[in-house]
């Protein structure tokens, strides 16, 4: 507890003293993320590396790496944090909230304000999110789950690319009528998901209507959850299911599984969560049936709309924060901020030159080995690479992911109603369940409702409305 | 007195020491349940707020009634079958045979329960898992039991039966083989058979063995296996087995309140100490040994 | 000892059992089998594979040859021999001396120690005030720290308790007539008869020290300690994209997908039921050893 006091005073001191123009001395900067680890050679040269940058442009850093194993990162984290033992930069996956609440977290947005490439490199969900919840930063493209299907299998069904619901449904029915794995058998199914049905609400959400999380109902807001455009968007999953064309086993589907039935022949289509994904579906769909390749459709139109469903921007889930704790934020933020400017961007996006690419006159290509490279910082919004390895596919999600994108109005609840949305979660996705399986008819689409008000969907409702009518 | 007890105090010095260490040092560090927990100090009391706030959710009587009915199915359906595995085993001439049953049988304790879920989800699919297979050969309509209200609390039981039959089995052999041979030799020479040499030799001398592990697995009764449930549980079925460790640990997912895991850890131990001393007294009257 | 002819129903009787025993075995070894074949083939063919199949599609050693070469592997099979032997040593150790003491009728405060170990099973701080108490002491990023983790188990130790209790009195007031202290009367009298539990009890440590990965991945920041189930964890995360990565950076591999990560997981499981599929027929030994045989011929 003394120790403790010595280290306020101690930050205090220091924070005055970060306000003076750089040392001479290097600042000892401890950095934790769940992408660098001190056995990888590769993170530690890239460190070296930024260190180096970061020197060359005045700034003398000395960046130490906390190691903290990937598996169980956020129980380690959450434990160190808890005893005292602040790194000054880092990323968080889970269990900043708390933190964050106690203050230990610095808010970014002045800093990004005063930045000199952080503050354009930002997407516009960043921005939204950073306005909620300014304490996480993480500038990477959004995820949001879009259809893939085998190239080969596509182009047999002779149908046109997707447009609209009934387009999907068509050529689902094509895929599991014909027996394109050529097992003998009619037993492909069209499309399947992994454990819940929020995959497919990814596609299907907007054309049905289901455009936010909180939906203007005749009395004011209602959840999505019971809204008639809900309604209407199981109905649908339910006939899929019906015709064979959605698994109904998706519920015990885990990803891995999920992916050996894509891979083997078992269903048609499955939904990738991001560019990179698309690219690991690719690659192992090649290795198991060389030649094939992959394709990937547009959200549907539907009676209500068109588009991906909306993005989150409560919060960041995950991302990088700088301790207020810190004696070296200005350097931590240096460090972040150089991430975002062009020289940044090549070294954490495309690797080392010589062994993820390579310059011959004048232009760059890449090697194979850059299919292994992951960015460990951020991809910024406002610089592309010189040369483009994502596949067709790959370009076309994170194509679709801007031009779909479109702000949730979800927000981040006080903690007393945890209870009321684990409880009104679990409802929710028990019925549709039923729904889709067909044990339920969706005759019954109230006594769910009613059953979601009672689990505590009214109190959640009540303060949604709150919440909601002030910001709007 | 200690002239006389000094050694055996000596003896058992590391571990005690140990005990102290090592489980009631962190227990004491526990106090969080009491407190919310800051990291620029001082701590700031609040008191039976988590308490509060865990009894009064409606969900936590439903989840309480599950980990006491799935327990309770554990103890009834899987406990006594590494018993009646060793008591076979036991019969089976001592040799490469035996030795390769019992090296074989304890393999599935091994496989974490990630695993294990992946092979009863397969093994239980109603399109195409073997346990469907043999109902449309014996002419039965497949069944998705995953899915099943009805069934899942089964599927745990066989699975956790299946993982830990084999394993726990080693346990009672060890019970059976230190019972007096001298015991077996007269119940020869008295004729009789394989079942009234179990019943009246064996079963009563690994009596004490199964009292105690009884014992302690009522201590154990609210805490049914968080891996297991967590990935057998899928959204169909969660209601029927979500138990209080599955149940905090998703509340504590959302909000960051490690502590409210506390408090139901707290309700949970006072709980089964009262447990493991009603089966102690239980178990004393039915047959004259407790647990100490 | 010759045995008495069997009547046909005894026969019959045997032949219920051993089938039956047949059948668990069957189930038990199954999906190992099906483990080891996914583990063995090669890695195009591996989608769609069943989970009842025994016979690899083609063969490979590729999973093998990538997790054996890879050093962080053998470091970890280092660092998990070390903990788990100095463990388990020391917990059998610990554990027997401990349960002797409790054992003895008269021992005062034999009740409140018994209420206090019990207090230990039902109530579990976590391992935030675990992690705490180790940072404390000093032992955090040591082997120790890791040692130190349930080195008593209190199940096991009351279980020992029990089969200490019911070693005959007569046979350890003989060897006090003969002049023996008590730890000799444990050492020489004690142990030896008590060798079918004592073995059980080694396993089970063994076997739980060889398996844990948590506490090592909490309390081990360094990588160089850490024991084998971490970094085969470490190597394929769950759900994550940098599973493939993970999988390329541990070997020459180009080309994220020329290992399956069903493969490789497989691969992971069968490295590590190894070790205890060796040592375990050693462990059975002692099961007929100590008191005599106790397997009623049948």
């Amino acid at each position: 507890m003394f120790g403790r006091r010595i280290l306020m005073a101690g930050a205090a001191v220091l924070s005055l003293a970060a306000g003076l123009p750089a040392l001479a001395e290097p600042v000892k900067l401890r950095l934790v993320s769940k992408d660098l680890s001190l056995s990888n050679p590769q993170d530690v040269a890239h460190v070296d590396r930024i260190e180096a940058a970061l020197a060359a442009r005045g700034t003398e850093v000395e960046i130490e790496i906390v190691d903290v194993a990937s598996s169980g990162y956020a129980d380690k984290l959450t434990a160190m944090i808890l005893a005292g033992d602040i790194p000054d930069l880092i990323y968080f996956q889970g269990g900043d909230a708390k933190i964050a609440e106690q203050g230990v977290l610095e808010d970014l947005r002045p800093w990004i304000e005063k930045s000199e490439f952080l503050k354009d490199a930002l997407h516009p969900h960043n921005r939204d999110r950073l306005e909620n919840y300014p304490y996480l930063l993480y500038v990477f493209p959004v995820r949001n789950p879009q259809p893939v299907m085998r190239k080969d299998w596509f182009e047999r069904t002779g149908l046109p690319a997707p447009q609209t619901l009934d387009d999907y449904v068509a050529l689902l029915t094509a895929v599991a009528q014909g027996d394109y794995d050529g097992n003998g058998k009619a037993d492909t199914l069209g499309l399947t998901a992994a454990e819940t049905t929020a995959e497919l609400d990814a596609i299907f959400n907007r054309a049905f209507g289901v455009d936010a999380s909180w939906l203007k109902g005749p009395e004011g807001f209602i959840n999505a959850r019971v809204s008639p455009q809900e309604r209407d968007k199981i109905a649908f999953y339910a006939m899929l299911r019906e015709k064979g064309l959605l698994d109904v086993e998706y519920i015990t589907t885990k990803w891995d599984v999920k992916e050996d039935k894509f891979y083997s022949g078992r269903v048609g289509m499955i939904l990738g969560s991001s560019a990179e994904v698309v690219d690991i579906y690719g690659g192992k769909m090649r290795q198991v049936h060389p030649g094939v390749e992959l394709v990937l459709f547009d959200p549907p139109q539907g009676p209500a709309g068109r588009g991906l469903a909306a993005v989150d921007v409560s919060k960041e889930s995950r991302g990088f924060a700088i301790s207020a704790l810190s004696g070296n934020k200005e350097a931590a933020f240096a460090v972040l901020d150089f991430m975002a400017s062009p020289e940044g961007q090549v070294m954490d996006r495309m690797g080392f030159e010589g062994e993820e690419y390579v310059t011959k006159d004048g232009k760059v290509e890449v090697t194979d080995k850059i299919a292994t490279w992951y960015a460990r910082f951020m991809v910024a919004a406002n610089w592309t690479t010189p040369v483009q390895w994502l596949s067709p596919p790959a370009q076309q999600h994170l194509a679709n992911v801007s031009a779909f994108y479109v702000a949730d109005n979800a927000f981040v609840w006080p903690p007393e109603y945890a209870a009321d949305l684990d409880a009104t979660t679990n409802v929710y996705r028990e019925w549709v369940f039923k729904f889709v399986s067909g044990e339920a008819g969706m005759d019954q689409w109230d006594a769910y409702v009613a059953a979601w008000n009672a689990a505590g969907g009214e109190r959640l409702t009540a303060h949604a409305r709150e919440v909601l009518d002030a910001t709007n | 007195m200690w002239r006389q007890w000094w050694p055996y105090y000596a003896m058992m010095a590391p571990g005690l020491i140990f005990f102290a260490v090592f489980h009631y040092l962190p227990i004491w560090e526990a106090k969080i349940a009491f407190q919310q927990v800051r990291i620029i100090p001082p701590n700031i009391w609040v008191g039976w707020k988590h308490f509060e706030t865990l009894f009064a959710s409606s969900v936590f009587w439903q989840v309480l009634a599950n980990t006491m009915i799935i327990s309770a199915m554990k103890i009834a359906f899987v406990f006594p079958v590494p018993i009646i595995v060793a008591l076979l085993l036991n019969e089976v001439r001592s040799g490469p045979f035996r030795k390769s049953i019992q090296s074989a049988i304890y393999l599935p304790h091994f496989l974490s329960w990630v695993v294990i879920a992946g092979i009863f989800i397969a093994a239980l699919s109603p399109s195409d898992g073997v346990v469907n297979e043999v109902r449309g050969y014996l002419g039965l309509e497949p069944r998705s039991y995953m899915t099943d209200q009805g069934a899942i609390r089964w599927v745990l039981v066989f699975s956790e039966i299946w993982r830990s039959a084999g394993w726990d089995s080693l346990l009672y052999l060890a019970a059976i083989l230190a019972i007096d041979p001298q015991l077996y030799d007269a119940a020869e020479m008295d004729g009789a058979t394989r079942w009234q040499k179990m019943r009246h030799v064996t079963l009563p001398g690994i009596t004490p063995t199964i009292a105690t592990l009884f014992i302690l697995n009522a201590g154990m009764f609210l805490s049914a296996d968080l891996n297991q449930v967590i990935n057998l549980s899928n959204d169909a079925v969660r209601s029927q087995i979500d138990i209080i460790d599955t149940y905090v640990y998703r509340i504590g997912l959302q909000t960051g309140e490690f502590s409210l895991a506390t408090s139901a850890g707290l309700f949970k131990g006072i709980l089964g100490m009262l447990l493991i001393v009603a089966a102690h007294k239980l178990s004393k009257r039915l047959t004259g040994k407790g647990v100490w | 000892m010759r045995l008495p002819g069997l009547t046909p129903f005894e026969r019959i009787e045997s032949a219920i059992i051993v089938s039956t025993l047949l059948l668990l075995t069957i189930v038990c070894v199954q999906p190992i089998l099906n483990l080891l074949a996914v583990s063995l083939s090669e890695p195009a063919r591996v989608p769609g594979m069943s989970g009842l199949t025994v016979v690899p599609r083609g063969f490979s050693t590729d999973v093998y040859t990538l997790l054996v070469t890879n050093p962080a592997v053998q470091r970890g099979l280092v660092n998990s021999a070390i903990i788990t032997i100095v463990g388990t040593v020391l917990s059998v150790i610990v554990t027997a001396l401990m349960a002797w003491g409790l054992s003895r009728p008269g021992l005062p405060y034999r009740r409140a120690i018994f209420v206090l170990v019990l207090v230990t099973i039902v109530f579990e701080p976590g391992m935030i005030p675990d992690y705490f108490v180790n940072r404390r002491l000093g032992l955090l990023n040591t082997y120790w720290s890791v040692i130190f983790f349930k080195l008593v188990n209190a199940w096991y130790l009351i279980i020992l308790v029990r089969f200490f209790e019911e070693i005959p009195k007569e046979l350890l007031e003989a060897a006090e007539i003969d002049g023996a202290n008590p730890f000799q009367v444990f050492w020489m009298v004690v142990l030896p008869l008590a060798r079918p539990a004592l073995a059980t009890i080694t396993l089970f440590y063994l076997v739980f020290r060889w398996n844990e990965f948590f506490r090592a991945m909490l309390y081990l920041s360094d990588q160089s300690l850490w024991p084998l189930q971490l970094v085969l964890r470490q190597f394929v995360i769950e759900g994550d994209k940098l599973a493939m990565v993970g999988v390329a950076d541990m070997n020459a591999y180009t080309g994220a997908s020329a290992i399956d990560i069903r493969a490789l997981k497989a691969g992971m499981i069968m490295l590590t039921i190894a070790p205890i599929l060796i040592i375990y027929p050693l462990i059975l030994k002692y099961f007929t050893k100590g008191t005599m045989s106790g397997a009623v011929k049948g």
